[in-house]
């Protein structure tokens, strides 16, 4: 699997977006997440169960100006 | 409102191109376009649209120019220091652009004032710093049937959209604004001088477009920029059916 370019090298079977966000402690509090292309809305994080070849992508929302 | 023989010689490069040409660049004359935040989106948005013609620019910000604004700011001098931003803008958009209308608008934008003041206007561009005013423009937009051209920028990054009217919102990508004390206060965070002027430029970009019709908008699309590592992303957002504002608000 594939984090934002990168090898991902902690998936296994079962392994949510959800779990990938807090196995990177990733603590910004809004996230545009997109697996293979496809957005992933927030409420979708716990249930969307990755795949061995899947491409995470995960970007911070800004709000800076 | 047609061209005058001196807007036809300003404007002779872009008359060149098939996409605006003379009916699209009267459409940019005939334009109202309000820009909310004068700082570092701000101001390179407001400068191409001034350079581009775009007949009337509002600008909502209620802050003065802080000598730490210099470093990233374009439309401010050292001799704006301590002095009003929209009323420094709108000198120097004039000074770019004298045939050109901008209008300030010194107050916060809030939930009690959005509506009235983007009545006005045919597109609204978000330069602000904070989620609690993009949710403010995002849910105001979509009432009005307004586009809503998004950007953001932090550190070296940046992402532009274009939300509202009749596509997804900002509520579509993320609910609800983040709770407070759940995020650094832009003020707090470092950027990257030349960040906003890129991101800024990509707004204006898309403003022109929306206006004239051509091409491929980011309507309903957001594009990433890592500028540290010139790296760019982008995403479809499709509209949230359960989406508060856009949506059925499904449970």
């Amino acid at each position: 699997m594939m984090l934002n370019d990168l090898p991902y090298p902690d998936w296994h079977e079962g392994l949510t977006i959800q779990g990938v966000i807090e196995h990177m402690n990733y603590t910004w509090p809004k996230l545009v997440t997109k697996v293979n292309g496809q957005l992933v809305w927030p409420e979708d994080y716990g249930n969307v169960v990755l795949q061995e070849n899947d491409d995470l992508k995960i970007h911070h929302l800004l709000a800076g100006g | 409102m047609a061209l005058t023989q001196k807007e036809q010689q300003r404007y002779k490069r872009h008359l060149m191109l098939p996409q605006v040409d003379e009916a699209g660049q009267e459409k940019i004359k005939n334009s109202r376009v309000l820009i909310v935040g004068a700082g570092g989106l701000g101001s390179p948005v407001a400068m191409e649209l001034c350079c581009a013609g775009v007949g009337t620019i509002g600008l909502v910000d209620f802050d003065v120019v802080d000598v730490s604004n210099l470093q990233r700011q374009l439309l401010y001098t050292e001799n704006s220091v301590g002095k009003s931003k929209v009323q420094q803008a709108k000198e120097r958009l004039k000074s770019m652009n004298s045939d050109i209308k901008v209008i300030c608008i010194e107050d916060k934008l809030d939930k009690s004032n959005a509506t009235e003041i983007f009545e006005k206007y045919d597109i609204i561009v978000d330069a602000t710093d904070n989620f609690d005013v993009r949710y403010i423009i995002s849910d105001t937009s979509v009432k009005l049937g307004k586009p809503h051209v998004y950007g953001a920028i932090y550190e070296f990054y940046g992402q532009v959209a274009v939300l509202g009217g009749d596509g997804p919102c900002l509520r579509c990508l993320n609910p609800e604004p983040p709770k407070q004390g759940e995020i650094v206060e832009a003020k707090d965070v470092g950027v990257f001088g030349a960040i906003p002027g890129v991101i800024g430029s990509l707004q204006a970009c898309e403003v022109l477009k929306l206006i004239i019709g051509a091409g491929r908008t980011l309507k309903g699309r957001m594009i990433f920029i890592d500028m540290l590592n010139m790296t760019f992303d982008e995403v479809e957002i499709p509209k949230y059916p359960k989406c508060s504002c856009c949506g059925k608000g499904e449970k």
